[in-house]
């Protein structure tokens, strides 16, 4: 059997990345053929481990000189270039990547997906499910992933996915509450819906939480809320002068939140620190993980925290509503409550012991999204839809 | 079973042994073979002789193997055949002779026969014509001594042999060794003879023994052969090449006895390390160590060494053993005698004696036994006399070997808050260091490579070991003199027994082990008298923590517009965070070589934005000469000139203006001026200059013309086209241009170009062929690059190919042959085989030895490495011998770390040791007596920086202008070369002449630029440390006519393959063997 994902860019960094790079390790394990297609291609290798079974497909190469070979025709280089500044057709305007996309990107991808003859594809964000509907072979089981509830996309997404993701074979969502949320939108439609977390790897190492470090990693985007947890912070340091937050990340509001960390005068306890790929060994040298998001569907990063029993201060938003068991083994804040966020803050800063016990039942309570739960229901899920197939 | 059995092939075994390869088929189960001799070949009854043999049976093959003791047994005439039990029954078997030639083997003055053509294997026995002399007994004893005897065999018809002497040859330096000691006995006819290698050391290769013996009348020299059951003894050691080998005596392939030197590569101690330790400056190794094979008293272990990994420096511990093995090395920091200085790693050996030869051995810690934990530690060391401080770390290496790591991070520090307020830094942090009994002087600023320091205000705390310290500097009040515009680290001193040593204040006690990027303070601004002062706090890489002191004042370069005949731009500007409206402001233009500045007011002030014009009138009136120019923009604050450099702010207005062609305009001829913002620091740039060949808009189109051209006309081009070219074109004298009058005097399957620029320096070298000299970047020069099959290289591509193309070099489609403008060894090189797009289709080299350098350093692959020698070898000519007044050659190498200041030159170790060579009188007296001139030739660097450093010298020494000759003169007109590390010696070498290597900076060297050989055992000469030695060493070369001594013969082996003067020939051949 074989199995296609179709992602953004694998060689990139975050949670849908890792997401995809995890599942992906655990169908090579099971001995499925696997193949991720990559739009992008940003470094030689990828920066999580794939299993080497896996095949990658990436269709540009963004790397610096890369796009070319050194024997491409100027003519054709000419037509690429033109190309690339066409902005996408594709793709829906409203999604994120958007201005990532443009035709010549259009051109390859839909070549690719009409390509899939067989097998599963699975693909990642709302567009790519659409265009999986309308490009793919009709033997290609088409499944879906949704990180969102269905009410958060802009209105020309949802009338798009109204009437695209009725025709997929399955759809997968993070949460009960986005499940019943799209068995409800799409019920005419035929497509089965799946209730699938992001799955992770529990380390064998627990952080101490004996360090006066509280981290934070993402994108330094205005949906994650990172100038909320500055303000958050800084009244912390009045009262606890000793303690550090590191933000590790990369993005455009890096400039902005920098100043507002100087506004603060925070500047000696508050870092953007770059983005890292151990993000995991510094979570072990943290003692409390803080997610400010304004909107989070899922919250892989709060898992991983967890998995290292790290105890998490987190809006209440969706997703880590349902990963965080409140006063059990992490604390939810009133989603926008600086004042709260703080005094959360406050509380695991200053009982210890209160954080121990909190991270060791963290640790305890992510064992659900480990591979054995969460692989068996994509094993499952697989199995189901090649009867399905079978029997239409 | 077939009774035929054939005799396929017989030969000599070592050991005095032969072996006989017979071909029988049998399907039964043989018990045993033995060998039979008698009258007959066959089953009778006649007298036969059976003989102790071995045999072995694989397939259809019988190999037997007989000694010379048992077949010198066969009666002369007999005939061969076998005895084979089997089932228990013995049968005759005879033997079929199916020998293809005559078989012969002489020893103890007889010589048998097996000849092809009988038909049966008949063994026919004479006494030897020719005297043979056979060695029987060898034996070895200690101070490499080897008695040898043996018995002198007469030949039939020789009568009083009388033996002259006794020798040893080097095969391949021919050169002998006379052995003194050595008795006949011509009655009972033996010989001895005894050799002393402590007379006469041995270096490598095969010396076989001879001797020259009076028969009848007459010379005749004689191989002594080796007549011993074992092939090989192994002799006492000796040192060579700084390592342990030993004496080895041997039968050769021509069974004489031989001798030679074998590197040992056995180890002889094991280690059981129980303790590392590093208490109050004293370092301790405590363990027991084992010693195998220890021939005499004498050898022992004598020491423990730390030896540095790059610069190989040596630090002696002594030992102490006990009769059970245990031992302890100690060394005491105090001692300025033993001072780990140079930083990194220090591996750690002990030194065992063995025949008066230290032989290292890395000290392992594998053991089971031993735990880390007690080999590990990092503490201070520190020397008060010297005032010298190091950390020093213990571990357990990959390979499990003991080493050291050396740094200069001393204290654990953390700056746990830096106030950045009004106008003030307060620092506030901790230092300490469990394992050092020191106290915290203050905290300064020290101005980086400078002298300046900014005193500040400190209070220090001790708390538990722990030293809290603030320090404040108030911006407001300093003077600001000396500090503006630089920037500044905070230096810490610490006391350690009375003694100061400043440290860098690193802030390296959490685990963000890069802060640079991490942690980011906000610019503080000061008013200091009236000027706008701006600090900037941060750290380095290293996490060392610093200051860049400048003004606030910002200027960004708004609008640039290229008219017709002149620039405008527009500059708006900030101080302090509030926009300037005043009219006292101007733009300064500075050239780094040149001292003044130059002045420009603004056109108009409007709106808070400056506008300027540049235009040719302009630049006259200025003054402007050619050069880059950078662009500030000043006002005056309360009196202070305030500056800043004009940066871009705009990402468009940057990019639109990043290149010198983007506004350049004409001014007369071929000379432009042009604005142009710095893309990476976005500085605006003025520059005048002529057009570059790629920025000139027609080139491109001449370019793609000649691309066009060669396209259309490739197919009625019959021959193939060779560039070839070297040094940018600029020179004809090297291998480029070697190989170019190779091909154009020897072969004519292909066109070859010489790529030259108009002002070749070896102008005179191309004149005779310049139908094929191509100008570069002429159009016929574009077109043949189109057309060419090979880019044939000296230096690098750009040899060959267009200007216009030079900043393309990854996408070069042309295929590369790598000729070289040197022997790679002794200077580490940034090279690899994906340089130049991949296309290196074969590289040059000289000799196996570079070829693995190639292969293993930087990862070409087998086939892209021809070793053929370089081309310039091939018209290397000694001329040193007709000269009346020979010639010594000084080349020293460059050191790129000895540069820019006088000072640090003219007190550099180079400088003076150089110095104080030229003016040594006892070398004065040399050059006069013996009639000689000793030519200088010091780097181009030095000739155009420091030539007066070298002036008043004796009338002797020529100090070598290079507009005036060549090196490859220099090398065929000298007769000795004096150098330190230049590979100008593998052309003086390939000519068989004497080299001396003066390295008094060895270590130096190898942490600078390293090498890919030992510059202590693998060079083709003489070394010397001090100028002493190198002055014994040339009144040696003086006093024996500067004869090459032969052992580096066998050193060159390792460089040059071959020495025929056939080396352009290879290369031809071997790029014609490219499909």
């Amino acid at each position: 059997m074989k199995i296609t994902f179709l992602v953004y860019n694998i060689y990139g960094m975050g949670g849908t990345v890792r997401t995809v790079a995890n599942i992906a390790n655990f169908f090579a394990s099971k001995d499925y053929l696997v193949e991720i297609i990559s739009i992008r291609r940003t470094s030689e290798n990828p920066l999580f481990i794939l299993d080497p079974k896996i095949k990658l497909t990436p269709l540009i190469d963004a790397r610096r000189g890369m796009l070319f070979r050194a024997n491409t025709p100027g003519y054709k280089k000419f037509l690429i270039n033109l190309l690339l500044k066409i902005p996408s057709i594709l793709i829906d305007k409203n999604e994120d990547l958007y201005k990532m996309f443009n035709l010549f990107i259009d051109l390859k991808l839909r070549s690719v997906i009409k390509r899939i003859n067989k097998g599963v594809l699975i693909t990642t964000i709302p567009s790519f499910n659409i265009l999986s509907v309308k490009y793919s072979n009709k033997a290609v089981i088409k499944i879906g992933q949704e990180h969102k509830f269905f009410e958060a996309h802009p209105e020309g997404l949802q009338k798009k996915i109204k009437k695209y993701y009725g025709k997929l074979d399955g759809l997968t969502c993070l949460t009960s509450s986005d499940k019943a949320n799209y068995e409800d939108v799409l019920k005419e439609g035929q497509v089965k819906i799946y209730k699938i977390e992001n799955a992770t790897h529990i380390p064998e190492e627990t952080a101490k939480l004996d360090k006066k470090v509280i981290i934070a990693a993402g994108r330094f985007s205005y949906e994650k809320g990172y100038d909320l947890l500055i303000l958050a912070f800084s009244e912390v340091i009045k009262k606890h002068p000793d303690w550090k937050l590191k933000i590790f990340g990369t993005g455009g509001e890096e400039e902005s939140l920098r100043n507002l960390i100087f506004e603060q005068k925070a500047y000696n306890n508050i870092y953007l620190m770059p983005k890292t790929d151990k993000i995991i060994k510094e979570m072990i040298n943290s003692s409390v993980y803080a997610l400010s998001s304004r909107s989070e569907s899922f919250g892989m990063v709060l898992i991983e925290a967890m998995s290292v029993g790290v105890p998490c201060v987190s809006f209440a938003c969706t997703g880590p509503r349902e990963v965080i068991l409140d006063h059990v083994d992490g604390l939810l804040v009133e989603e926008g409550n600086i004042e709260d966020f703080t005094n959360s803050l406050l509380t695991l800063i200053e009982s210890e012991s209160l954080r121990k016990e909190m991270g060791t039942k963290a640790k305890e309570n992510v064992e659900r999204y480990t591979f054995n739960i969460v692989g068996g229901k994509w094993e499952e899920l697989i199995q189901e839809q090649v009867k399905q197939k079978q029997k239409s | 079973m077939k009774n035929n059995v054939f005799l396929e092939k017989i030969y000599r075994l070592k050991n005095r042994r032969i072996k006989l390869i017979l071909n029988m088929e049998t399907r039964e189960t043989i018990d045993h073979v033995g060998i039979i001799v008698g009258p007959t070949p066959k089953a009778d009854h006649s007298f036969k002789h059976s003989l102790n043999s071995s045999y072995k049976i694989i397939d259809n093959n019988l190999e037997i193997i007989i000694s010379y003791k048992e077949f010198s047994k066969i009666p002369d005439g007999s005939i061969i055949g076998l005895m084979i039990t089997s089932e228990n029954q013995a049968r005759y078997i005879e033997i079929i002779n199916h020998l293809k030639k005559k078989f012969s083997v002489s020893f103890s003055g007889e010589t048998y026969l097996i000849s092809e053509k009988e038909d049966r294997i008949k063994v026919c026995k004479k006494s030897s014509k020719g005297l043979i002399l056979e060695c029987d007994e060898i034996l070895s004893y200690k101070g490499k001594r080897f008695e040898l005897s043996g018995i002198l065999y007469n030949g039939s018809n020789i009568h009083e042999p009388k033996i002259n002497n006794v020798y040893l040859q080097n095969e391949d330096t021919k050169e002998k060794v006379f052995i003194e000691n050595f008795t006949v006995n011509y009655s009972v006819n033996t010989f001895k003879i005894s050799i002393n290698l402590n007379i006469h050391p041995l270096y490598e290769g095969e010396w076989n023994l001879f001797s020259t013996i009076n028969v009848n009348n007459k010379d005749e020299i004689t191989s002594i052969l080796f007549c011993k059951e074992q092939s090989k003894l192994q002799g006492d050691y000796l040192e060579y090449n700084n390592s342990l080998h030993y004496y080895e005596v041997y039968e050769n392939k021509q069974s004489q006895v031989a001798f030679h030197i074998v590197k040992n590569k056995r180890k002889f101690i094991s280690f059981d390390i129980n303790g590392v330790a590093l208490e109050r400056n004293l370092l301790t190794i405590q363990g027991f160590l084992q010693v195998s094979l220890i021939s005499s008293k004498e050898d022992k272990v004598t020491n423990i060494i730390f030896m540095n990994r790059d610069t190989k420096e040596k630090v002696n511990l002594p030992i102490d053993i006990d009769n059970n093995g245990a031992f302890s090395a100690k060394i005491s920091f105090d001692d300025e005698n033993n001072l780990i200085k140079e930083n990194g790693t220090w591996d750690v050996f002990a030194a065992l004696c063995i025949s008066g030869v230290n032989e290292l051995t890395r000290i392992n810690i594998n053991s089971n036994q031993t735990s880390e934990e007690f080999i590990s530690f990092s503490k201070p060391i520190y020397n008060n006399q010297l005032g010298f401080i190091k950390n020093v770390r213990s571990y357990k290496t990959v390979g499990g070997n003991l080493a050291l790591h050396v740094t200069d991070q001393i204290v654990t520090c953390d700056i746990t808050k830096a106030e950045l307020e009004d106008g003030r830094t307060i620092v506030n942090g901790f230092v300490f260091n469990g394992d050092l009994d020191f106290s915290l002087k203050d905290i300064h600023l020290q101005k980086i490579n400078g002298e300046e320091k900014i005193i500040c205000k400190n209070e220090v705390k001790k708390d538990n070991n722990l030293f809290y310290f603030k320090t404040e500097i108030d911006w407001g009040t300093i003077n600001i003199k000396e500090i503006i515009d630089s920037d500044f680290q905070f230096i810490i001193t610490i006391i350690v027994k009375d003694k100061e040593y400043p440290l860098e204040l690193v802030s390296n006690f959490d685990d963000i082990s890069n802060k640079s990027r991490a942690i980011i303070y906000p610019l503080l601004r000061a008013n200091n008298n009236g000027y706008p002062l701006q600090v900037r706090h941060f750290y380095n890489r290293k996490n060392a923590f610093l200051v860049s002191i400048g003004n606030t004042l910002n200027a960004y370069c708004i609008a640039l517009r290229k008219r017709r005949k002149e620039l405008e731009f527009e500059i708006s500007s900030d101080i302090d965070q509030t926009l300037i409206n005043s009219n006292d402001v101007e733009l300064v233009l500075k050239n780094r070589n040149l001292d003044n500045e130059i002045k420009l007011s603004p056109q108009k002030n409007a709106n808070n934005k400056y506008l300027f014009r540049i235009n040719e009138s302009l630049i006259k009136n200025l003054g402007l000469s050619i050069g880059s120019y950078e662009i500030f923009f000043a006002i005056k604050v309360n009196n202070f000139g305030v500056m800043t450099r004009v940066k871009g702010i705009d990402a468009r207005i940057i990019e639109r203006n990043s290149t010198f062609k983007s506004n350049a305009i004409r001014m007369n001829e071929n000379i432009y001026y042009s604005l142009l913002i710095d893309q990476k620091s976005t500085s605006l740039n003025f520059e005048i200059r002529e057009l570059k060949v790629i920025e000139k808009s027609g080139e491109k189109i001449k370019f793609l013309l000649a691309k066009g051209l060669a396209k259309m006309t490739r197919r009625f081009i019959k021959k193939p086209v060779w560039l070839i070219g070297e040094n940018l074109g600029e020179i004809a004298q090297d291998n480029g241009f070697a190989f170019f009058q190779y091909c154009m005097k020897t072969e004519n399957s292909e066109k070859y170009y010489y790529v030259s620029k108009q002002d070749n320096k070896n102008a005179e070298n191309i004149k005779p062929y310049h139908a094929n000299v191509l100008l570069y970047d002429s159009f016929k020069h574009y077109f043949l690059y189109w057309v060419c099959q090979y880019l044939i290289v000296s230096h690098g591509i750009r040899d060959t190919i267009p200007s216009i193309v030079h900043n393309k070099l990854n996408n070069n489609p042309k295929r590369i042959i790598y000729l070289q403008h040197g022997i790679i060894a002794m200077k580490k090189l940034q090279f690899n085989k994906d340089s130049y797009n991949g296309k290196i289709k074969k590289f040059v080299v000289s000799s196996v030895h570079e070829k693995n350098i190639l292969i293993e350093k930087m990862n070409f692959k087998p086939k892209q490495v021809m070793v053929t020698g370089l081309s310039r070898f091939d018209n290397l000519i000694d001329k040193s011998k007709d000269n009346k007044i020979k010639e010594i050659l000084l080349i020293p190498t460059w050191r790129e770390w000895l540069i820019d200041s006088k000072t640090e030159f003219l007190t550099s170790e180079f400088y003076n040791q150089y110095i104080g060579l030229l003016r040594d009188p006892h070398l004065h007296g040399i050059l006069e007596k013996y009639n000689l001139i000793l030519k200088f030739f010091p780097h181009i660097e030095i000739q155009r920086k420091y030539m007066d450093s070298f002036s008043s010298l004796n009338e002797r020494i020529e100090v070598v202008n290079i507009d005036k000759t060549t090196v490859r003169d220099l090398i065929q007109e000298s007769s000795l070369l004096i150098t330190d590390y230049s590979s100008v010696v593998f052309d003086f070498n390939y000519l068989r002449k004497p080299v001396v290597f003066f390295q008094f900076d060895l270590h130096d060297y190898l942490r600078h630029r390293g090498s890919y050989v030992d510059l202590r055992t693998d060079l083709i000469g003489d070394i010397a440390d001090t100028k002493l030695e190198l002055l014994n060493y040339i009144s040696e070369y003086v006093k024996t006519d500067f004869k090459y001594k032969p052992i580096y013969n066998i050193k060159s082996k390792k460089y040059y393959a071959y020495h025929d003067q056939e080396n352009s020939k290879r290369i031809y051949e071997e790029i014609k063997k490219i499909k």
